[in-house]
């Protein structure tokens, strides 16, 4: 029963991709982005992760998507316009193969296919002086950890999942939780700082 | 096959009393405000107009669904089944007495909180999909205004999740034996009320339909049975808004041990209706008593006041739970927490 359900979750998560593409309205597009998220939610609460699906819904569904479909709407879009503009793009179908063809090759030549030959400059350093990861040993062992599936698969059945996710990510991967931090942050500042400028300019003006 | 059929059979024995609760709660609604406002009230059918929410269920369901010519029509009937049905869901997972709830699940606020920001889209896509301008620009208002003191709602409801230390609702209500979280959180008792009153739309927020300036929002389009949908989830989220705040800062269906008793009557039960109706009536003397607040003023209000006061409550209780070495995961120490905690917003307050 639970695996026919997911085949057809998974099913329908590819369908609505594929709409997602092809409905010529944009509001329906992100509609169908919606669905693909609830599908993907589904899947994962079926599986039993259901604390990942749940933020899943939280996040994806509950602030990502509201904020595209808010904006999409705001537009005031003219779907003629749109359909011509969108064939003039697809007639460069071809080249967008190509390049993505290039990219997956870059990029699976590049990644290494197993955690333990990841690069490991920064991270080493960043480790060693902020963790007390004395030898290069426990350097490793902490980037193993993070990385390797199957070490947080065992984390995943000995605890709850709240737990368990808290744990590998505050224990092993604490250094890369910092930087996907800074990188947030980055992130949310930037376009402040970018939406300040008008501020400062009226300022300059009054003064 | 009996499983599913019983498992159905609990989830009518929900929605029912459930829309009952909706259908008195508009009576509530007119009879406490004309009170307020020294009037009768509707007061012809049934015993003190009681019956007077069926007589207008019965009008509206008769009523002749208009659809407007342009509209897009699967957006226009999906937006209020999708209003009613996250409205709706919301119920699975509240206890209503120990072990009485449809799932009891350890996720619960989470799930609540997931639940609550898909409702968000019934209004969103109602404006859309109607294909008119005061609806479109009623349904941004509404959105704009919803997501905005979600941020707070939810920060204000992962203080007490940190305080009890689990997602869990029963769990959270059992830590409440020792002390209701109203007592040490009570400033954040207050941001998460106002933030309950932003997202159900209620006076002093209730833009969304201020009927008496603007065009009623997002369901301006909508009329007769589509229309009742809308309105039954508005006041089924009230009531759950109560049912919820009553569980995360007044205890939920914890009493007092000497109102307890062992009789086939489920106290505990009785004791979660009373404190939800309690909040119920509050949201009335609310929109009985306070002015409505202007769009700008909602929206500095929300980003510039009340996100800060609620992230600085929330670290306030991170920090306690740190500086005392309480963490929740030893639930024995709770109770000398609470005290703590009680202590310092006290002479916070003073």
């Amino acid at each position: 029963m639970n695996a026919v359900l997911l085949d057809l979750l998974s099913l329908a998560a590819i369908a609505s991709t594929i709409l997602v593409i092809t409905a010529k309205n944009p509001v329906m597009s992100v509609l169908y982005l919606i669905a693909v998220f609830l599908n993907v939610a589904g899947y994962l609460v079926l599986l039993g992760i259901a604390y990942l699906g749940l933020v899943y819904l939280i996040v994806y569904v509950g602030a990502i998507a509201i904020l595209f479909l808010f904006v999409i709407m705001m537009l005031n879009l003219r779907l003629v316009e749109l359909v011509e503009t969108g064939q003039q793009y697809t007639k460069n179908l071809p080249m967008a193969a190509m390049l993505a063809g290039m990219l997956f090759y870059e990029l699976l030549t590049m990644v290494p296919a197993a955690a333990a030959s990841m690069p490991t400059l920064v991270f080493s350093w960043f480790n060693a002086t902020l963790f007390n990861a004395k030898t290069a040993v426990d350097v490793d062992a902490n980037i193993y950890q993070a990385f390797s599936t199957a070490v947080n698969d065992g984390q995943l059945a000995s605890f709850t999942q709240i737990a368990s996710i808290g744990h590998s990510l505050y224990t092993y991967a604490a250094l890369w939780l910092v930087v996907a931090s800074v990188i947030f942050m980055l992130a949310m500042v930037g376009p402040i700082v970018l939406c300040m400028t008008s501020a400062d300019t009226s300022t300059a003006d009054s003064k | 096959m009996l499983a599913v059929v019983f498992s159905l059979l609990e989830v009518l024995i929900v929605l029912v009393p459930v829309l009952l609760s909706v259908a008195f709660m508009t009576i509530i609604e007119r009879k406490v405000l004309a009170s307020m406002q020294r009037r009768v009230g509707p007061n012809t059918v049934g015993y003190f107009g009681v019956l007077q929410p069926f007589a207008d269920a019965l009008k509206l369901v008769v009523k002749e669904t208009v659809v407007p010519q342009h509209a897009t029509r699967s957006l226009f009937f999906l937006a209020p089944v999708i209003s009613l049905v996250f409205s709706l869901l919301g119920w699975a997972v509240i206890p209503f007495a120990s072990g009485l709830a449809l799932s009891d699940f350890s996720l619960g606020v989470l799930y609540s909180l997931a639940i609550s920001s898909i409702g968000v889209y019934g209004v969103l896509f109602a404006g859309w999909s109607a294909n008119s301008k005061y609806a479109f620009l009623g349904s941004l208002r509404s959105t704009a205004q919803m997501i905005s003191y979600e941020l707070i709602l939810s920060t204000a409801v992962l203080a007490v999740v940190l305080l009890a230390g689990t997602f869990s609702y029963t769990a959270i209500i059992e830590r409440q034996q020792a002390v209701y979280y109203l007592v040490p959180l009570l400033p954040l008792f207050i941001v998460f009320f106002i933030a309950v009153l932003a997202e159900t739309n209620r006076t002093p927020f209730d833009l969304p339909e201020a009927e008496s300036e603007l065009v009623a929002g997002y369901f301006t389009e909508h009329s007769g049975m589509i229309f009742v949908f809308f309105f039954l989830a508005e006041y089924c989220s009230i009531v759950l808004m109560s049912a919820l705040t009553s569980i995360f800062f007044v205890g939920g269906y914890v009493m007092p041990q000497c109102i307890a008793n062992n009789t086939f009557i489920n106290v505990q039960a009785v004791v979660l209706a009373l404190k939800t109706c309690l909040f119920c009536f509050v949201f009335v003397w609310f929109r009985a008593t306070l002015p409505r607040l202007r769009y700008d003023q909602l929206m500095q209000f929300c980003w510039m006041a009340m996100l800060p006061v609620a992230i600085a409550c929330f670290v306030l209780v991170l920090c306690l739970l740190v500086a005392f070495d309480v963490t929740p995961c030893f639930p024995q120490r709770v109770g000398g927490l609470a005290i703590v905690m009680g202590n310092t917003s006290l002479i916070l307050h003073i």
